[in-house]
């Protein structure tokens, strides 16, 4: 057990290397874990979105898909 | 049996299973990383040789596990996707990839950074060391080797054969470092002879370990099926779904 | 490359399963030899590097005949390593562009064959070469006369299993516009195990002990990459052909 939160901190001078290597770690596995939600939201407003342009009718797209415009 | 093979690899089947699995497996995984940090970080004793640096073991010795679990897991996924052209196989391995790659690389800066006060040094050529590198080289390797096709599909197969290589080097390779590290050991120190861990040290070990299990588990299930609805973005169940969600 | 000589091959392949697979192995490793023998420049480039990178390392560190000694096992082997690298990405290009490899998919025997019979082409016309290349650029590097003999026996060996392993890395490779960084990448770190044992038993030898048990272990690396690179050569072939 530790007696002091100063004394937890710097773990007996080793606190340097013990809390870059938690703190590399806990960086990658939060980003993991952001990216896999952002991932999905990103795909999903993504695919709504096509799924709309889809659903619309041609003449509302304009002249975006004419290939001579 | 070979229905429920059948259902698995149906990706519709999968993604509505999962869904209900999905954040058990978060919720289980973060409870035990928390619990396992807490306990590590503050209430298991220090070492009486390393004194608290070797609170690095809860972090450095899940990730090594992890890397090397995730590449035999992109092996066989590998495999079932070859065999058995099950496609959820190969989404699931391009969903954990990368996983397997930060995995590595934590395992081996955790260690390096285990070195400075163990070792005196940032970096040993040590023999789990020096074969963690070549697994994160594989691991490039293989993610490279999918990005580079232009087809999924051939991409997803190369990918595949390339693990599967892999997979088969590993041990080889491990052996062979193994080998050449006795040969060129610098006899300064031995972590081998080492007295047993007592519980309250190995217990948030064990936690730690399950938890980052688990987190693979969650976060390859997450994007695998970010993964389904990409690549069956034009099936109908996905656009019966998307009208659901809007 | 004439078309008689595609003709010629694809003739072979075509003929009723009654010609048996060593005509079709044969056949298809005079092919690539003849084909060499026409292209001079694939059998001397690797060489040349061989030759120029290794006389860099007494440029770069030091020309001190005792700190190269300790250091020739090692260096013989990292740069026979990357030349034989430097020669896999023509391992099956040739083959690929002009149809050839499409060929030899449809025939009636089976794919791996006919690969090992394209690497063992391709060790004859590199790997080969690099192990008696070795001596001569051994002396230049004030190793050991005793350890001669078994560092060109374990190129002779090790470099087998180097192009059998390449050649995955190289039918993986094959299709992809600039393939030749990746297949470093791929390749690389499958080559290890071999660097280990063939340099190992060079040492072994310059310090009197028998080098026999890392032959030993270089064989066996051989015999597993014989067993296994044959079959990930052609699931990759088949790949990369259909795309």
């Amino acid at each position: 057990m530790v007696a002091s939160l100063a004394e937890w901190v710097s773990m007996g001078e080793h606190g340097v290397y013990v809390w870059s290597a938690w703190g590399i770690t806990a960086l990658f596995m939060l980003g993991l874990t952001l990216h896999a939600r952002l991932e999905r939201r990103q795909l999903l407003k993504h695919l709504k979105r096509v799924a709309r342009r889809q659903a619309s009718p041609p003449q509302q797209r304009g002249h975006d898909d004419d290939p001579k415009a | 049996m070979w229905g429920l093979i059948h259902k698995l690899g149906s990706p519709k089947w999968f993604y509505y299973r999962s869904a209900a699995l999905q954040p058990w497996c978060w919720g289980v995984a973060a409870a035990l990383l928390l619990v396992g940090s807490v306990w590590g970080l503050v209430f298991a004793p220090a070492d009486y040789q390393q004194g608290n640096s070797f609170r690095i073991i809860y972090v450095h010795v899940p990730a090594a596990f992890l890397a090397q679990s995730v590449f035999v897991a992109m092996a066989v996924s590998g495999l079932v996707f070859m065999v058995w052209k099950i496609k959820i196989a190969d989404m699931a391995a391009t969903a954990m990839a990368p996983l397997g790659a930060a995995m590595t690389f934590v395992a081996l800066f955790s260690g390096a950074v285990w070195g400075v006060p163990t070792w005196g040094t940032w970096w040993i050529w040590d023999a789990r060391l020096t074969s963690m590198l070549i697994l994160l080289f594989l691991y490039i390797g293989v993610i490279a080797l999918r990005g580079a096709f232009s087809r999924r599909d051939s991409g997803a197969r190369a990918a595949s054969v390339l693990a599967m290589v892999g997979v088969i080097n590993i041990p080889i390779i491990k052996y062979s470092v193994d080998w050449w590290y006795t040969l060129h050991q610098p006899a300064s120190f031995t972590l081998t002879s080492r007295p047993a861990m007592p519980v309250e040290m190995w217990l948030p070990l064990l936690m730690m370990v399950v938890g980052f299990y688990g987190f693979f588990i969650a976060l390859t299930l997450t994007r695998t099926r970010s993964e389904i609805l990409r690549r069956e973005a034009n099936t109908r169940w996905v656009r019966a779904l998307l009208e659901e969600v809007n | 490359m004439p078309p008689s000589e595609t003709t010629e091959r694809v003739a072979v392949l075509a003929e009723p399963t009654s010609r048996r697979l060593g005509v079709a192995f044969g056949a298809t490793l005079v092919r690539d030899l003849n084909r060499v023998r026409r292209r001079r420049g694939d059998v001397l480039n690797p060489l040349v590097f061989y030759a120029l990178t290794v006389s860099l390392f007494p440029i770069g560190i030091s020309p001190e005949a005792e700190l190269l000694a300790v250091m020739a096992p090692g260096l013989l082997w990292v740069t026979a390593l990357l030349a034989t690298l430097l020669s896999l990405d023509g391992l099956f290009r040739s083959d690929f562009d002009d149809g050839s490899l499409e060929q030899m998919m449809l025939s009636p025997q089976p794919l791996a064959a006919l690969s090992v019979a394209k690497v063992a082409a391709h060790w004859l016309v590199t790997g080969l070469p690099l192990a008696l290349m070795a001596p001569l650029l051994g002396i230049m590097l004030a190793l050991p006369f005793q350890s001669v003999g078994v560092l060109m026996a374990s190129l002779a060996l090790g470099s087998a299993s180097l192009s059998l392993i390449g050649g995955i890395g190289a039918a993986l490779t094959v299709d992809l516009p600039r393939g030749g960084v990746l297949l470093s990448l791929l390749v690389l770190p499958l080559y290890i195990p071999v660097l280990i044992f063939g340099t190992g038993a060079v040492q072994a030898a310059i310090q009197g002990d028998t080098a026999l048990p890392h032959l030993a272990m270089l064989g066996a690396l051989l015999a597993a990459a014989l067993i296994f690179a044959p079959w990930a050569i052609a699931a990759s072939l088949r790949i990369s052909i259909n795309g």
